[in-house]
């Protein structure tokens, strides 16, 4: 999943290429009580629904801002999102990943907003919710009537709205449909089947009563008005700590790293205290450990190849954004098994060791240090493995670190496995304990 | 004492091109080097007067040479001498022009006859051919087991091994052309045979020694230093490159043996620096050390997951050094490729 702005990082990276404007679909006239009751509504013309977008961003439009950043002194933006008025003294609401540069760097960046009437002024940033890619703004200068939020209330198939200011071309507004909560998320999401492109980030989603039901905070580059809102329920709860001093930029870097390890200990807590397995050609290795980890698996379907490749990737799609390069609070996991009919043991092991290398991690240079290993080989359930465990730290957060589990079997003459564990943005006793849960979960159980 | 003298003219390889004798008149021996056909001694060297020089010894064997007014003189001891008194000649060697000559009388000095002991040198030509083939027969089985075992697909195994036997048949010719080369320039000649068995001894070693050590790495679990594998190449390199020069170039063992030991060494700290400077800053660098062997191998079990998990927890303080370290060695990386 991929943010959808800052446009001066997102374009380059191509995310969110969906088209604007392209809409089809009729609005409702009122609220839904439920999918039973939507069954029976009547499916409006398409040009109530066009009607009804007017009169929507008619209604939101003063109290939607564009957020800049600038770098240094400069007068050129560096990236830009959106926000919309939450509290009545001129507080905003957009997302983290809008704000992040400022608060991580605040000596490089600054922020500035522009009104739909092209009125600017400075933001400072309130509260942040690095966990739900959320962030409070004060817009000086600026305090227009907030948005009425409408929490825990979004429900597939209702019609919805998304306003931003997408890639600098002003304000606006695209129709889609609401498709509720994400059920296999850790990280609440409202599904949006709408355009959300590069720069909309932080604005509102809003059904059709023009009640906001979520933070546009996402969409997948590759796919078509696959989109995502941060339930609004969230921002409400930011709100509520809202009454607090601004957030200290001095101590920003702590907050951020308190933030990232108390989602990744939530994160490691969800999956529970022992992992599920599932055999592979007589290894048990970890499966899906819960709903909200995507796992694939694949093999090789050549029948003549001499060494047979099944892979299996879980994702827990948990990676929170702070930066280029710097999305921690993720976990991951791929296993490569391997079996042979034909090959002799001493060819067989050449060729796991010749697979071994290709296992390469991505790692900034500017925002981690190097790992720091432990090699062994060790006794798991009934065979032997060599095992690597690493940590690595964060060079400007302090406290959370990444742990690196590299596993291979050694007792196959002829099928073993390469595995790989990477969860990042976690604390290191938390990790170490993880990566135990890990190794424990592995058998022999041909 | 008899004066007799024997004047060798020497190539550039101080090997002997032709050998003068000269019997004593009077008490005295001597002779006139020149390329005249009237001088005892003729040369055919362009840089040599008709009548160069003149050889004497005399009764006590004391051999002097005197310049007979030619235009170069005469050289002993890398000294230039023109006309005048004789020179006296200690260390038995001249020139002339560009010639190299050899004074010997009867007051030499002959080291004593070498005893023959029916057996052959260590160096004959039948040893050396043993050896190459010993040496060859290695390195091609170890080398097709290196092939062999990193091909997984038969059908590719034939190209495989005529690919590689043929690289390295080419790169170890080049080589040993390079030095028989140089022994030719230095010795007036070749030494193949011996280039060869330097060459073909030196990488079966180093195939076989790299070989068991990775295996009992493998076997044992000992997860060595990545540097074992360089350091021992290193080792082999000093000593064929040592072999080497010792015959294809004049310069004595301990000479040879010191260029032999800093040339591989010297790159091999530079080489080893250079991947440990880039993998202490590289946050994607794992170090992994261990060899997948084929199980039969395995002869230490792994430890258990109780005794290694408390083993851990020094990772924490590593990682922390880690960071401490980048951040005084390379406080200001370069921008991530991906930036």
């Amino acid at each position: 999943m991929n943010r959808a702005g800052p446009p001066g990082r997102a374009v380059a990276r191509g995310i969110a290429l969906v088209l604007l404007g392209v809409t089809c679909g009729a609005a409702q006239s009122r609220l839904p009580a439920g999918e039973a009751d939507a069954r029976s509504q009547p499916v409006p013309s398409a040009a109530t629904a066009s009607t009804a977008a007017r009169v929507i961003l008619d209604r939101v439009r003063p109290s939607v801002i564009q957020i800049k950043g600038f770098f240094g002194t400069n007068t050129a933006e560096a990236f830009h999102g959106s926000g919309f008025a939450i509290g009545h003294r001129g507080v905003f609401v957009t997302n983290w990943h809008v704000v992040s540069e400022v608060v991580l760097y605040p000596e490089k960046y600054r922020l500035e907003y522009r009104t739909a009437a092209g009125a600017t002024g400075r933001v400072t940033v309130r509260a942040i919710d690095v966990r739900h890619d959320l962030a409070l703004v004060d817009a000086e200068g600026f305090a227009p009537p907030p948005l009425r939020l409408r929490p825990n209330a979004a429900i597939g198939g209702e019609r919805a709205y998304s306003v931003g200011f997408p890639l600098d071309v002003g304000l606006t507004i695209t129709e889609g449909i609401s498709n509720g909560r994400v059920e296999d998320s850790f990280e609440p999401r409202v599904h949006y089947s709408g355009a959300l492109n590069a720069g909309m980030s932080g604005g509102p989603g809003l059904d059709g009563a023009g009640n906001v039901i979520g933070v546009n905070v996402a969409g997948y580059r590759a796919s078509q008005l696959v989109a995502f809102l941060v339930p609004a329920e969230h921002a409400v709860g930011l709100l509520a700590g809202a009454s607090k001093p601004p957030l200290d930029v001095r101590q920003a870097r702590d907050e951020v790293a308190r933030q990232v390890r108390a989602h990744s200990d939530a994160m490691l807590a969800a999956l529970g205290p022992k992992l599920p397995t599932q055999n592979h050609h007589g290894y048990e290795l970890p499966s899906k450990p819960a709903a909200f980890v995507e796992c694939r698996a694949a093999g090789d379907p050549a029948p003549d190849q001499p060494v047979s490749v099944e892979r299996i990737g879980c994702d827990a799609k948990s990676s929170l954004y702070l930066g280029r390069n710097l999305q921690p609070g993720g976990l991951s996991f791929q296993h490569q098994v391997f079996t042979t009919r034909t090959l002799d043991p001493w060819r067989f092991a050449r060729g796991m060791q010749a697979a071994k290398g290709s296992d390469d991690l991505f790692g900034s240079r500017r925002q981690l240090a190097p790992f720091a290993c432990k090699q062994r080989n060790v006794e798991l359930g009934g065979f032997t493995a060599n095992a690597t465990v690493c940590l690595r730290a964060y060079r400007k957060l302090d406290g959370i670190y990444d742990l690196h589990v590299r596993v291979v079997s050694k007792n196959g003459p002829r099928q073993g496995f390469l595995s790989s564990l990477i969860v990042t943005g976690v604390a290191p006793e938390r990790a170490l304990a993880f990566a135990k849960t890990y190794l424990d979960a592995m058998q022999w159980k041909p | 004492m008899e004066a007799v003298m024997v004047v060798e003219v020497l190539s550039g390889h101080h090997r002997v091109r032709t050998r003068y004798h000269f019997g004593a008149v009077g008490g005295e021996a001597r002779c006139t080097v020149g390329r005249s056909v009237a001088c005892d001694v003729v040369l055919d060297d362009p840089f040599v007067a008709a009548v160069h020089a003149r050889i004497s010894v005399d009764a006590e064997g004391r051999v002097t040479v005197t310049d007979l007014e030619s235009i170069n003189g005469i050289e002993i001891a890398g000294r230039r001498r023109h006309g005048g008194e004789p020179a006296e000649l200690d260390g038995g060697v001249f020139r002339v022009g560009h010639t190299r000559l050899r004074v010997r009388t009867a007051r030499e000095v002959v080291a004593p006859e070498r005893a023959d002991r029916g057996g052959s040198a260590w160096w004959s030509r039948g040893t050396e051919l043993k050896a190459l083939a010993a040496g060859s027969v290695v390195s091609i089985a170890v080398t097709v087991f290196e092939v062999w075992t990193s091909t997984t697909q038969p059908r590719e195994l034939s190209t495989a091994l005529v690919t590689t036997l043929l690289a390295l048949l080419g790169l170890t010719g080049l080589w040993i052309a390079l030095w028989a080369l140089a022994s030719r320039v230095a010795f007036g000649e070749s030494r193949w045979v011996r280039h060869a068995v330097i060459v073909a001894a030196a990488y079966a070693v180093v195939s076989v020694v790299t070989g068991l050590v990775d295996v009992v790495n493998g076997a044992l679990g000992l997860h060595l230093s990545p540097v074992v594998g360089p350091l021992l190449v290193a080792i082999a390199v000093s000593i064929a490159l040592s072999a080497h020069l010792v015959n294809a170039s004049p310069m004595r063992a301990r000479l040879a043996l010191g260029i032999g030991v800093t040339i591989p060494f010297v790159i091999l700290a530079v080489v080893l620096w250079t991947q440990a400077r880039s993998q202490n800053r590289s946050p994607s660098y794992v170090g992994d050390r261990d060899l997948v062997v084929p199980p039969a191998l395995v002869m230490r079990r792994g430890e258990s997951l109780e005794r290694f998990a408390p083993d851990l927890s020094d990772l924490r303080g590593k990682a922390d050094a880690n960071r401490a370290f980048v951040e005084r060695e390379d406080p200001s990386p370069e921008e991530d490729e991906s930036d």
